[in-house]
């Protein structure tokens, strides 16, 4: 058996798309050439844009920036490519990635700037961990700030879009999960390869006005297009399997971190993942079916009020974030943490906080213990 | 007949820490057999069933053969002396 594409090569797998036998070289050609056109049929990004790559020394966002940054110069996209990474201040797990972020960062000497929680929200995740306790999830607190982070990282380095590394297989146990929780206002966003397309002109207007008198926000009316909360992200590798990652990153040797977070739940998605790779054995296609079928479908006007109605959204009253409440989830969360927690650090202010990451250079901030 | 096993993404937490070892084997191990003979000769308690299911790979873990995909080689002909087997978890981490 020949490689399909070149006629040549000693075939090493068959890719999941097509059962297509392929060589080496014309797998990381072939894989690298449909990110490609994912990005250009979705038209994702625009020529000379700065572009925020979320890097985590995960699989994904590292084969996302060889990926990147390769075809970037092979058809001069002509991106400004950065790396925002964020620091959530998990011992034994972060850390280590982080390195892996920073080797990475060196090798396509791209800049890279790190957003770390203690920084923001005056806490570590360890330290939130201690004030929640071993027995409560610390995933809400971490992708709520996550988010957040983000957004200030891409803020810093002037980007107002970020590519992260979600791939096929992420977005099928998405679906899943969100059929299983009957969660389905959820399934229309998950699916999509650029975040906010329910964000509708007058929304985005009506929200650029409140930015005007919200103390926290005034000084980036001009600055920016997007109110902070809603800096559209794109999934490149949305129609890339997991599998077909793994291999990518293996052959060209790149560096990656592999180990669980220490606070990594025994989840519903885990459950819905092992239903994946189990449906996946008897059948490669199922993967992509489920995102296709996801993208295909639309509730019902009845039932998409009620599942989130974007017009509600304004700016939190606090830091201004994009929220559907007074205070946004981040706020709220933060509140909660420093009422149970018997330390009480003073002082935790999130925009002075803000404010201070995203002034150039960093300064120190004053640990204000916690 | 000698072959060599690497370890990869997450999965040398089940050697021991261990990423490479150096295997001696019976000239009739074939790509099938070799996964039930890793199981039984160099894992012990939970590893086993993280590694294994009903005889076979565990589906999330990529084996390769030779840097293929073990699927594209004759699964009941003998494995060669000198083969490079990898195990790579597609599960942890992202
Ligand atoms: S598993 Fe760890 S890193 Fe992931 S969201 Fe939970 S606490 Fe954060
Ligand atoms: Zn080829
Ligand atoms: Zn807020």
């Amino acid at each position: 058996m020949k490689c399909a594409v070149c006629g040549t090569g000693r075939v090493i797998l068959k890719r999941m798309k097509n059962q297509e036998p392929v060589c080496k070289e014309c797998f990381l050609r072939c894989f690298e050439d449909e990110v490609y056109e994912a990005i250009v049929q979705s038209n994702l990004f625009k020529k000379k844009e700065i572009v925020a790559i979320g890097a985590s020394g995960g699989k994904d966002s590292t084969c996302l920036i060889h990926v990147l940054h390769t075809i970037n110069q092979r058809y001069q996209m002509e991106l400004d490519l950065r790396l925002v990474a964020v620091d959530e201040g998990i011992a034994g797990y972060r850390n280590h990635s982080l390195n892996c972020v920073e080797e990475n960062a060196k090798i396509y000497g791209l800049p890279l700037t790190i957003i770390s929680f203690k920084e923001l929200f005056g806490y570590t995740m360890d330290e939130i961990n201690a004030v929640v306790g071993e027995k409560k999830s610390k995933c809400t607190h971490c992708g709520v700030f996550r988010r957040k982070a983000l957004d200030i990282g891409c803020e810093k380095i002037g980007a107002e879009i970020i590519a992260l590394g979600h791939n096929a297989d992420d977005i099928a146990e998405t679906v899943l999960m969100n059929l299983f929780r009957g969660d389905v206002g959820r399934l229309e966003r998950t699916c999509e390869i650029r975040s906010g397309s329910d964000i509708t002109p007058d929304l985005l207007t009506k929200l650029q006005e409140e930015m005007k008198s919200h103390p926290a926000m005034v000084e980036y009316v001009d600055q920016r297009q997007y109110p902070f909360g809603l800096t559209p992200k794109v999934k490149p590798f949305k129609y890339a399997y997991q599998r077909e990652i793994v291999l990518y990153v293996h052959y060209l040797q790149l560096k990656y971190f592999s180990v669980e977070c220490t606070y990594a739940p025994v989840s519903f998605r885990g459950y819905a993942r092992q239903f994946l790779l189990k449906s996946q054995a008897i059948d490669s296609s199922i993967i992509m079916n489920i995102v296709h079928s996801g993208e295909r479908m639309k509730l019902m006007p009845q039932f998409a009020n009620r599942a989130g109605d974007k017009s509600i959204m304004k700016l939190c009253t606090r830091c201004g974030f994009v929220s559907s409440q007074h205070l946004c989830q981040s706020c709220l969360l933060l509140d909660q943490l420093i009422r149970d927690d018997p330390a009480h650090p003073q002082n935790i202010d999130c925009i002075a906080r803000s404010a201070h990451v995203l002034s150039n250079p960093l300064p120190d901030i004053e640990d204000t213990g916690g | 007949m000698k072959l060599t096993l690497t370890l990869h993404a997450g999965l040398e937490s089940l050697f021991n820490q261990q990423k490479k070892l150096e295997l001696a084997l019976d000239d009739s191990i074939t790509p099938v057999s070799l996964i039930p003979w890793i199981r039984d000769n160099l894992l012990s308690g939970d590893p086993k069933q993280q590694l294994v299911v009903d005889d076979a790979i565990r589906p999330g873990i990529l084996y390769m053969i030779n840097d293929a995909d073990w699927t594209l080689v004759d699964a009941d002909s003998p494995l060669n002396d000198g083969d490079e087997i990898a195990l790579i978890s597609t599960i942890h981490g992202g």
